[in-house]
């Protein structure tokens, strides 16, 4: 009778201790071939400059960028060139430099909301050759205003990908040191009015294609 | 002492009972809660904290690290820059992470939180964690979230 009691108190003491806990199933959720660009790949990952450096390097610039007073605390917004014309890549990743600059410019364009104006430098010829469709005659002028010239830019973005690499002939292990700057000039002037610097340090299996 | 006898199996019947029903009353999707638990109140989100993620990180005896302190602060240009300085607690050098949530005087979330940015702590030693806001006037609160380096 005493073991039956025990048993009993036991079996209850139990399922109350088990009720006791949040009931969270909190067990990993479904494969899937979609990783976060926000972070490392656990099963791709390589020394170059990958989607978490791209996303990482251009949140910074851009928070940078807008908390300085030259670029985004003016009382007329400055006009300013985002494009990878002057932005150079001299480091042994394979990369689409666009990644970078292309991203920044959007990211800052959403983020600055008119704080700074952006002009489309990289599209010139396109606005050119409808420009000249409108003042022939060919096209009507549209349904806003017409101006004497395009809009003239007060800074450019500048920059480059530079490395330092370091490889370990018998294992093959790479190391390597990528540093990305970026620079505002001034096209009046040309002095440099903001300047911002991401390095990071990597180093694996140089065993991964970059495409 | 007889008493308890029945009782315990009366209470054991009915939980088997009710976990072995088979049938969820509340199947289907529900509206969201917002869970509020006395005996859990780090669940609850607490504006203008740092917060650590991992278990291995965050406990106060064992926890690897500490913040020695944060705050925020507004830059030339109207933005928020929030930080903290973590010490890490170990004998060892450390890699964590840390993003940054800014939010308007209401709770409402300004846009998506910042990239997790890295952080490299030496044994025994501290570094700034620092933060900038995209928002002006708009950003009234932070809360920042570290995690271990991946």
């Amino acid at each position: 009778m005493k073991e039956v009691r025990g048993l009993a108190i036991c079996s209850a003491l139990a399922l109350l201790s088990a009720c006791a806990s949040t009931g969270v199933n909190n067990s990993a959720g479904r494969a899937t071939v979609y990783e976060d660009v926000r972070t490392s790949s656990p099963i791709v990952q390589g020394v170059g400059i990958e989607s978490q450096d791209i996303v990482a390097v251009t949140d910074r610039m851009m928070r940078d960028m807008l908390s300085n007073q030259l670029l985004a605390g003016r009382t007329s917004a400055p006009r300013v060139i985002i494009d990878s014309q002057y932005f150079t890549n001299e480091s042994s990743s394979r990369i689409n430099k666009n990644m970078i600059t292309d991203r920044l410019r959007i990211e800052l364009q959403r983020a600055a909301q008119g704080r700074m104006l952006f002009i489309g430098r990289e599209y010139s010829g396109m606005v050119e050759a409808e420009r000249a469709l409108k003042r022939d005659g060919v096209t009507d002028a549209g349904t806003i205003r017409s101006t004497r010239g395009t809009a003239g830019a007060d800074y450019r973005l500048v920059g480059r990908i530079t490395s330092a690499d370091a490889v370990d002939s018998s294992t093959a292990l790479t190391s390597r040191y990528q540093q990305i700057s970026f620079e505002m000039i001034d096209l009046e002037y040309g002095t440099v009015v903001w300047s911002g610097l991401y390095e990071f340090k990597k180093t694996a299996q140089d065993d991964i294609i970059y495409r | 002492m007889m008493k308890v006898l029945p009782l315990t199996l009366l209470i054991a019947a009915a939980l088997t009972a009710g976990g072995c029903s088979g049938i969820d009353k509340n199947e289907g999707p529900r509206p969201a809660v917002r869970i509020v638990d006395e005996r859990a109140p780090n669940q609850r989100l607490n504006l203008d904290t740092v917060v650590i993620l991992d278990k291995s990180l965050q406990d106060r005896k064992s926890g690897k690290l500490a913040v020695e302190n944060s705050g925020a602060r507004r830059t030339a240009s109207g933005t928020v820059e929030a930080y903290a300085v973590i010490r890490n607690r170990t004998d060892y050098p450390l890699q964590i992470e840390g993003r940054t949530q800014f939010f308007d005087a209401m709770g409402i979330p300004l846009g998506a939180p910042s990239q997790w940015q890295r952080l490299y702590l030496d044994p025994q030693s501290i570094n700034g964690y620092r933060e900038l806001s995209t928002g002006t006037a708009e950003v009234a609160h932070y809360y920042i979230e570290i995690r271990e380096g991946r």
